[in-house]
């Protein structure tokens, strides 16, 4: 009876697992991503409940394997287990009772009640030994959980088996403008798997949306969303550093904006900025023969990015960035007006098509030129070239201006002030990079910690599109966006003035 | 209802360096304004153009997604306004509703629209900032200087839409190629021109022009009360 009643469980979670939706590919190095985050939980364990998480999950997978061995001593008749047994699995029952009480005190659900209460009945049926009521109950309670664990359970494990194995956020075009130029047609792709996957897994334990400024990333997740949400992520990526089972909300986003924009349903000056990156190849609709050429060969390309080309602030930057490569003994050269936008904003804005025609068109000019090392001031300049033109072809070395900022050899004056260094979401988080820019700044001054902030908020193409609050702050920044809307200065410009 | 929408392919006027020539053609911004109208009237949409050359199939392909279900390239060397109602016109004739913009951003003669109404003797409605049918007719707001006003006018009709009618539409890559798979046709035609150019010089101006040695420079400037 017990046996049929527990074959009935297994069956059901089986069942359950069964029906979830795989994405038929496993992540390179799944195996280390499975023992981090799901066996030693080391994002959950990130605040008091995800250690009373922890705690019982793992007692509870040493009463699960108590259990398990007691039944296969049952049928094989052998003696296995040994004289610390008994006092091992009360320290876990103990350990499970406490952490499953903790956690139920900071977020009741009937889950947990279960738990408990699957938990006490077996400090209970081992109190009464061999009493046959108090035994069933717990029987019944734990088959009865078993069958109804909750679904993050299954999906959370499978989620991180079946990622694409950079626990960053990832850009997939829904298609190839190279193939569709080949054969003429588009196939729309079915909803991804690896969306209805991470739905799944999901444990709605609000880390997302407390990383999000606009805390949005759960609702986009899910796809409760409002229209203004999918306006309001500026892809800064703190919902994918603070997912404990490397789920990426931020990839919801982007399907959802090409979906509008293929409906018309853009913000007005997103569809403004897009008509201009398709005419001009810049989101300001300046003239394309003003971006001005230095002509090479020369150590390396500066990629000046539109900002770099059209605002007078940011021109400042570039400016200041040459002279320090150029007292560093760099020479640098430029495309001028065979530079394009790097389709940053269009892409953003859910332009894929325009994207990639933007992309194509730059490759091509990069290996016209056979271009092999780049740098730019802009770190979204640089986590395109660098990150995603990969996927098209490029085979080029991208570096992000703070990395030689950060190792040339300059004579600068000894450091006099303490400036406080504002990181880069598409840097620091995207490319592990907010080091260089550290680096670059501390050989002029000493560097102020602030808060760990989420995004500027121009992310996302919304420097392009949204009203961004303008701000006034005196920091050190390594990103035009962050510079146009916190205000401060550019690292580059710190060191530039600091030469000696 | 049946539409045509008279489209012009203008030089960029934000890409000029030096010459117009050197900058990228673009469609007629107020042309696409008109296009956005007519596709939000409904109805079948035909795009009409008058060009000597034909023009880039990129463009033709962005208005044709931008919602027309046809495009007809009338190639003819029309040399003004003239000539380009005198070429459109044979091809107007079935059309429930001809919408034109109010200008084109390189000549802004504002000239066609009106002159088409003309040659197809119907009415002509210019400056429109909305149009809403009503029964076998249009109702249109026009902006003029300081008003609005709003005229009803019995179909077929011309009517030019202004800058301030719409934003439109942005197609997206994907849509501007899917649109290769609508209906182009070209005609050839040879319009001749109505206005006959005898003589273009500068209007005479007041002051004679020098060439100054520099160090004549700063006197001459004194003399004349400028330092």
């Amino acid at each position: 009876m017990l046996h049929a009643l527990a074959f009935l469980a297994l069956a059901t979670v089986a069942l359950r697992a069964s029906r979830l939706p795989w994405p038929g590919r496993l992540a390179p190095g799944w195996p280390a991503r499975l023992l981090r985050y799901a066996v030693a939980q080391q994002r959950v364990v990130r605040r008091p409940r995800g250690i009373a998480h922890a705690v019982f999950l793992a007692a509870g997978a040493v009463l699960f394997a108590g259990t398990l061995l007691r039944a296969v001593e049952h049928w094989s008749g052998a003696e296995l287990r040994g004289p610390a047994f008994e006092t091992a699995m009360d320290a876990a029952g103990a350990l499970f009772v406490g952490g499953v009480l903790v956690a139920l005190v900071l977020k009741p659900t009937w889950t947990l009640a279960s738990l408990l209460a699957v938990g006490l009945t077996g400090f209970l049926a081992q109190a009464l030994r061999g009493d046959p009521t108090a035994w069933w109950l717990h029987a019944l309670l734990a088959l009865g959980t078993l069958a109804a664990v909750p679904v993050h359970v299954l999906a959370a494990p499978l989620a991180l088996v079946a990622g694409t194995g950079r626990p960053l956020p990832e850009a997939e075009p829904p298609f190839d403008l190279r193939d569709l130029l080949a054969r003429g047609v588009f196939d729309p792709p079915c909803p991804p798997a690896d969306l209805r996957l991470a739905q799944a897994a999901c444990t709605d334990c609000g880390r997302c949306e407390e990383a999000c400024d606009p805390g949005i990333s759960h609702r986009l997740l899910h796809g409760t969303h409002t229209e203004a949400d999918v306006w309001a992520c500026t892809t800064c990526a703190a919902c994918v550093t603070a997912c404990p089972i490397l789920n990426r909300p931020v990839d919801a986003v982007l399907p959802l904006r090409r979906r509008a924009a293929s409906e018309q349903r853009l913000p007005e000056r997103g569809a403004q900025v897009l008509g201009n990156l398709a005419r001009s190849g810049n989101p300001y609709g300046l003239n394309a023969r003003e971006r001005r050429v230095q002509p090479g060969p020369a150590d390396l390309l500066y990629w000046v990015g539109c900002a770099g080309t059209y605002d007078p602030r940011v021109q400042a930057v570039v400016k200041a960035t040459v002279r320090v490569l150029e007292a560093g003994g760099l020479r640098v050269w430029t495309l001028g007006p065979d530079e394009a936008c790097c389709g940053d904003p269009a892409r953003r804005l859910g332009e894929e098509g325009l994207f990639q025609q933007l992309c194509l068109q730059n490759l091509e000019t990069l290996a016209r030129h056979d271009v092999r090392r780049i740098v730019t001031h802009c770190a979204h300049c640089y986590h395109v070239l660098q990150h995603e033109y990969r996927r098209f072809g490029a085979e080029f070395a991208v570096l992000h201006h703070s990395e030689l900022l950060a190792s040339l050899k300059l004579s600068l004056k000894p450091r006099t002030r303490t400036v406080a260094y504002r990181e880069s979401c598409h840097l620091g988080r995207y490319h592990r990079l907010g080091d260089a820019p550290r680096r670059a700044l501390a050989r002029v001054a000493q560097v102020e910690e602030l808060p760990e902030a989420a995004c500027c908020g121009a992310g996302g193409g919304r420097y392009w599109f949204a009203d961004v609050p303008h701000r006034a702050e005196n920091v050190a920044v390594a990103c035009p966006y962050c510079l146009r809307t916190l205000g401060g200065k550019d690292v580059a410009e710190y060191l530039a003035e600091a030469l000696a | 209802m049946n539409l045509a929408v008279c489209v012009k392919f203008t030089r960029d006027v934000a890409q000029i360096r030096n010459t117009p020539e050197d900058a990228p053609l673009r469609i007629n911004p107020l042309d696409e304004t008109a296009l956005e109208a007519a596709v939000r009237l409904g109805g079948r949409v035909t795009v009409v153009t008058v060009a000597s050359q034909p023009p880039p199939r990129e463009l033709v392909l962005r208005a044709l997604a931008m919602g027309a279900d046809e495009a007809l390239l009338v190639l003819d060397p029309a040399p003004d306004a003239l000539a380009v109602a005198t070429a459109l016109a044979p091809h107007l004739g079935g059309f429930d509703l001809v919408l034109c913009g109010e200008a084109s951003v390189d000549a802004f003669n504002a000239q066609v629209g009106p002159r088409v109404a003309d040659a197809l003797g119907c009415p002509s409605v210019t400056a429109a900032l909305a149009l809403r049918p009503d029964g076998t007719a249009l109702v249109v707001d026009q902006a003029l200087e300081d008003v609005i006003r709003t005229v009803r006018v019995e179909l077929p009709a011309v009517v030019t839409v202004c800058m301030e009618a719409n934003v439109p539409r942005m197609p997206t890559v994907l849509q501007i190629m899917g649109a290769g798979r609508k209906p182009v046709r070209e005609v050839r035609s040879d319009s001749p021109g109505g206005v006959e150019v005898r003589s273009l010089v500068a209007p005479p101006t007041s002051r004679r022009r020098r060439e100054v040695e520099v160090e004549e420079l700063l006197p001459l400037l004194g003399a004349e009360g400028l330092l």
